[in-house]
């Protein structure tokens, strides 16, 4: 049964990573979680179209995530982000080196 | 640094000093903008600024509690957020390289609001964060 104070959800389907909630101090461990090890063999992505919260927490986790998935020659897709993960990405100056993929 | 004789108190929250406790602040100053006709943007912008200096006082500070106040007008917000004690000044913080893990905190804060003080409130250090509408 979903927790119902949960105030992040991260569903892992094969390569594809789905994010929704708030990404703050307290839940970005789950996110980090399910990053590490990365999983697939190939690009990750991670679908971040309902994350409705992100500060600065987890942005550590993003740029970590893809610092680790560069290691290995692999990439970190950013799917479909939401205004709040588009807004903090752009202030940080990050929009140029993540791999960003906006809805289609 | 400043001194400030009479810290905005209404709309006041004090919680424990646990992150758990991130979302219940986020909640408290989405509410009391909301109810000064402050736009989805401005309560967005309040939303990271809270979050933000909450988890640095949870993070760097030893108090057992947390205080955030929020005062304001159709026309500004102020957020006050205890404590700061390990802050020594603001300055103007300065945007990290792209691959560094950390330090983007403050200059967040400092990049959406107009006005980020360190005050004195009752013999304790609190950040003050001021936005203005337009």
């Amino acid at each position: 049964m979903s927790d119902p104070t949960a105030r992040l959800t991260v569903t892992t389907d094969g390569d594809r990573i789905v994010v929704a909630g708030d990404i703050d101090a307290h839940t970005c461990p789950d996110l980090a979680a399910a990053l590490d090890p990365l999983p697939g063999s190939g690009d990750v992505r991670l679908d971040v179209a309902d994350v409705g919260f992100i500060d600065s927490s987890g942005l550590r986790v993003i740029i970590g995530t893809h610092q680790q998935a560069e290691a290995s020659d692999r990439r970190l897709l950013i799917e479909q982000p939401s205004k709040s993960v588009s807004r903090i990405l752009e202030i940080s100056g990050l929009t140029d080196h993540l791999h960003i993929v906006e809805a289609g | 640094m400043s001194s400030f004789d009479t810290p905005p108190t209404d709309r006041q929250l004090t919680v424990e000093a646990d992150v758990a406790n991130l979302g219940r602040l986020r909640e408290h100053v989405a509410a009391a903008a909301d109810r000064t006709g402050a736009s989805d943007d401005i309560i967005e912008q309040l939303q990271l600024v809270v979050s933000e200096l909450a988890t640095n006082a949870i993070q760097y500070n030893d108090a057992d509690t947390l205080t955030v106040a929020v005062h304001g007008d159709d026309q500004s917000w102020t957020i006050d957020v205890s404590n700061a004690d390990g802050l020594v000044e603001i300055g103007a913080p300065t945007l990290p390289d792209s691959s560094a893990l950390s330090g983007r905190g403050l200059f967040l804060v400092d990049s959406v609001m107009d006005r980020v003080e360190l005050v004195e409130v009752d013999g304790r250090l609190h950040v003050r964060c001021v936005k203005f509408a337009g």
